[in-house]
């Protein structure tokens, strides 16, 4: 008995030669991947070859950039994508970019403040080798070729100009390649191999969806505010790591009017945000000068309300604030700062900000500042 | 002009006077690789469609056969005087890698329209269709043999090796691989159609 074989084939040249490695020194600088290690680990034991020197298995590429997801990072997913049975076990994560792999191939990215899935009507490109998977604004996606290790996506405009993803990380399963700045993808490069990916062929955009890194759904929580504006000033290009660690410490509205909120990192630098019903702005450091002045170096009109943000004594636990002889707020300090709103037609103004007197009390009730607010 | 190696269907001729395959490999060099690949493109090219019984994936699997082979030139010293035997190894292993990879993805796949390069003349679509059927019925119950037996039906029923070369590429004795083949022809009997096997 034999098994009834295809008959073997003559290789077209142009198939040979589309076939043929780049057979360069580059490729052996280059760590391995868990294929090749396979494949040599079989050689190991194949008695026609014999091992010149010690081997030890090579680093993976791939190696500790991909962990593992938390309970959490799963749970936004699966509500994200209204999967309960939804599973994953591996993580890629980009600064504040992670990207879960879903054991069915589906793809989830997670932010501070958002959840980004493959939308449903979302279709896979396969491409003349490997696939398209997930598109987000920076992320892209999918299967890699047999044996890439490198993977880049990139756009070329019609000025021949070309900006792409700035890293990735390779599997033989998957690969995730990541752009700081939004990028569309008109060619996906493994290795040294281009492969065009032609206009409107490209799996639909992601779809975004609130979900917190926190946990809680309320997307008005100090907390929440925070991670929304992290997101915002990650997008507007500060680097991810000007914006880890950061905490909230003061705000003023968990309703969804117009506030601000003011965050410390390991209370040694501050910044603030503003945000509305319809968003948020971006994350802020402040530089609010000679820490032992009281001054408001921020603020905001709405109606006849001003907020503004100062800063006082360190030592003061709360401040209040007149306007003439009228106390228009008490509020708390935290870190020498304080959030306060008051009305603007009980004093006259300057430049649109009124002009009010600060007394700022210590935790024993003693006076640590009076004057004005520079 | 005596041929060295004429042994294997779709391994290139090679004269008496060219340098062995063994001697490619000690020399290392992108010019020696190249025509290794010159060499047996063709014959992993076939081998891997056996494998994996769609042309598009025997061409990535072809390339990354090569380049594994590229990537660990220094690491061994290759010792029989054909390459072929090892590179069908490795082919079989990426294959494997890429039965795991493919069965986790498939159910996205699905959804995409398939693009496998199709270079078939219209009178060989039907037959193609037709081989690549059987070949997948083929592999999937070679997919479901022991470990052991399923790399010597590579080799041997697959890559039509002599039972020889695939002992010396497996490390093990020719009796074993004779045993290997003779148990995997009686798993196989039981689990494929009578179409799909050809009784000598």
């Amino acid at each position: 008995m034999t098994i009834n074989l295809p008959p073997l084939r003559e290789l077209p040249a142009d198939v040979k030669e589309r076939m043929r490695p780049a057979f360069t020194e580059a490729s052996t600088r280059r760590s391995h991947t868990p294929l090749a290690v396979a494949a040599a680990v079989a050689l190991l034991i194949a008695g026609g070859v014999a091992v010149t020197h010690q081997m030890t298995r090579d680093a993976d590429p791939a190696d500790g950039r991909v962990v593992s997801p938390s309970g959490l990072d799963v749970d936004r997913c699966r509500a994200a994508l209204n999967d309960r049975s939804w599973s994953s076990s591996k993580m890629v994560v980009f600064g504040l970019h992670k990207v879960l792999v879903g054991d069915d191939g589906r793809f989830c990215g997670l932010t501070r403040s958002r959840a980004i899935v493959m939308s449903a009507d979302a279709r896979p490109l396969q491409m003349e080798a490997g696939s398209l998977v997930f598109r987000s604004e920076n992320i892209i996606a999918g299967v890699p070729p047999l044996g890439a290790r490198q993977a880049r996506a990139r756009e070329l405009s019609p000025g021949n100009s070309s900006r792409g993803s700035t890293a990735s990380v390779v599997t033989p399963e998957f690969f995730v390649t990541y752009a700081a700045t939004g990028t569309n993808v008109t060619e996906m490069v493994f290795d040294d191999r281009t492969i065009p990916v032609a206009e409107g062929t490209a799996p639909a955009l992601a779809t975004k969806v609130d979900s917190f890194d926190s946990g809680d759904g309320n997307p008005w929580t100090p907390a929440n505010l925070l991670a929304r504006c992290v997101d915002n000033a990650d997008r507007q290009g500060t680097p991810a790591e000007e914006l880890q660690g950061w905490e909230p410490l003061i705000s003023t509205s968990t309703t969804g009017d117009r506030g601000m909120s003011l965050a410390h990192l390991g209370h040694r630098k501050w910044a603030t945000c503003t945000f509305s019903q319809f968003g948020a702005d971006i994350l802020a450091t402040v530089d609010a000068g000679d820490p032992d002045k009281t001054v408001h170096f921020s603020g905001f009109h709405l109606g006849s309300e001003y907020t503004l943000v100062g800063r006082t004594n360190p030592l003061a636990k709360t401040i209040e604030l007149y306007s003439g002889s009228t106390r228009a707020a008490v509020v708390d300090v935290a870190d020498g700062f304080f959030i306060a709103t008051v009305p603007v037609s009980t004093a006259g103004t300057r430049t649109g900000v009124p002009d009010l007197q600060v007394i700022a009390r210590s935790a024993k009730n003693e006076i640590v500042y009076l004057g004005g607010l520079g | 002009m005596r041929l060295m190696r004429p042994s294997w269907e779709g391994a290139a001729a090679v004269s008496d006077d060219a340098p062995s395959d063994a001697d490619l490999w000690a020399r290392g060099d992108e010019q020696a690789f190249g025509e290794l690949y010159d060499r047996y493109a063709e014959a992993v090219w076939n081998h891997a469609y056996r494998l994996t019984a769609s042309w598009s994936t025997a061409e990535d699997l072809t390339s990354a056969t090569f380049l594994t082979a590229w990537r660990r030139r220094t690491e061994m010293t290759l010792v029989p005087d054909s390459a072929l035997p090892w590179l069908f190894t490795v082919a079989g292993n990426l294959a494997r890698s890429e039965f795991r990879r493919k069965a986790r993805f498939s159910r996205l796949l699905l959804r995409v329209p398939r693009n496998d390069v199709q270079r078939d003349h219209a009178d060989e679509v039907a037959s193609s269709v037709d081989h690549e059927t059987r070949l997948r019925e083929v592999l999937q119950a070679v997919e479901r043999l022991p470990r052991a037996e399923r790399e010597a039906v590579e080799l041997v029923l697959l890559g039509e090796l002599t039972t020889a070369e695939a002992a010396e590429v497996l490390g093990v004795a020719e009796v074993s691989v004779r045993s290997r083949i003779s148990r995997a022809r009686t798993r196989l009997r039981k689990e494929l159609p009578s179409d799909t096997l050809e009784v000598q």
